[in-house]
């Protein structure tokens, strides 16, 4: 089974949170703040992604709780080995 | 031009205009009990609600536009593009039934038979835009809900036809028992239910069903911020096909609301125009919450 681009991994986490706008959100986060194809997305450029997507989702919602589940989420997939899937994600 | 400034100046011509028609003399016969004074006091204290409620359904519909603008290439966005042409298109029917009124008290000044077929028309144009309107509607909710892969439930499919039938028999009875028939709507009672009613009563059905499947939608897509907003704009929907039904009504029962006395027809009429214009709102703010979502 091929495996999960960070991309992929990224915008699975964000499809929770914003359905069917979330793989362009994802692309236009990736493509507009570290100015790279989304398909170039490296688990090394999480740290910086996720700042954006923190202050990103803060112009969405008020609701902290939200966000801050959100960025938790997306912080596990730093500390995942590359291709690991989280169970949620697999089911 | 951009779209929403085509929007906007048609806004401005329309709502000029209009104003222009209570410039002239005897625009509003509606309350022949009040002196001409009074009369264009009335006029006036409804056009300024009117003018907000036309502009929130303009802007509404255009930033549902803009939204459908940004998404074009999605899943979606084809039905996005379709719910804001058909808001767009009810939208317009406001201004315009409203115009052709103002035309018929003008020119009943005049020529009294002119009048009624001004008035004829009149009604029949303000029936074909919520018409065609809520098929536009109807087209696009059917595809959401397509999309969300969830057909209506049985029992609330029931529900609504109980709701409709409700609805549909009540207006029938308050359309033919209206002491006042001839005068509102100018036709005989057969031609009236053939031509006016029954359109009316696919329009309303056309709206609550698309009403009901756009609420599905909202319901069950993923994402709880995208459901939020759809969520939203959904019952902004509902509240406009429920306003809608509650204009109609009103129409019929148009002899009893000029009876009133003064301060109950102003709560009156204002409970209307506060029920047309809370899903308009409801509409853009569900609109602007779903471009946000593509902007940042």
């Amino acid at each position: 089974m091929p495996h999960k681009t960070v991309f992929d991994q990224v915008s699975t986490i964000t499809y929770d949170y914003l359905g069917p706008a979330a793989n362009r959100f994802v692309s236009r986060q990736v493509s507009g703040h570290l100015h790279k194809k989304p398909e170039e997305l490296t688990r090394a450029d999480l740290p910086g992604l996720i700042d954006w997507m923190r202050l990103a989702m803060g112009f969405l919602t008020d609701d902290q709780m939200l966000i801050r589940e959100y960025v938790a989420r997306l912080e596990s997939l730093k500390a995942e080995r590359p291709g690991k899937q989280s169970g949620k994600e697999r089911a | 031009m951009h779209y929403r400034s085509k929007l906007f100046w048609l806004y401005i011509a329309i709502t000029v205009a209009y104003v222009t028609t209570f410039l002239m003399p005897r625009t509003i016969s509606n309350l022949p009990s009040l002196p001409d004074g009074q009369q264009r006091l009335v006029g006036l204290a409804v056009v300024i609600p009117l003018a907000i409620i036309w502009f929130l359904a303009f802007y509404g519909s255009a930033t549902l536009h803009s939204y459908a603008k940004k998404i074009h290439d999605s899943e979606d966005g084809k039905q996005v593009a379709f719910l804001a042409t058909g808001l767009l298109i009810v939208a317009l029917g406001l201004p315009i039934g409203s115009m052709g009124t103002a035309i018929g008290n003008i020119v009943s000044t005049h020529n009294q038979e002119a009048a009624i077929v001004i008035r004829i028309v009149r009604n029949y144009v303000s029936m074909l835009f919520p018409l065609v309107g809520f098929l536009f509607i109807n087209h696009a909710a059917y595809g959401l809900s397509r999309i969300a892969r969830h057909r209506p439930r049985y029992r609330d499919s029931q529900m609504l036809i109980a709701v409709y039938v409700i609805v549909s028999t009540a207006y029938c009875y308050a359309a033919l028992s209206s002491p006042n028939i001839e005068t509102i709507y100018h036709l005989p009672p057969w031609l009236l239910m053939l031509t006016l009613v029954a359109p009316y009563l696919f329009t309303w059905y056309t709206g609550l069903l698309a009403a009901y499947e756009v609420r599905l939608y909202a319901k069950n897509v993923a994402g709880k911020l995208y459901r939020q907003s759809w969520n939203i704009l959904s019952l902004g929907l509902a509240a406009i096909v429920t306003a809608q039904i509650l204009l109609q009504y009103s129409v019929t029962f148009t002899v009893r609301i000029q009876s009133l006395q003064m301060v109950r027809l102003f709560v009156t009429i204002y409970v209307l125009l506060a029920a047309m214009s809370v899903g308009y709102v409801l509409v853009a703010a569900g609109a602007k919450r779903l471009k946000k979502i593509e902007e940042v």
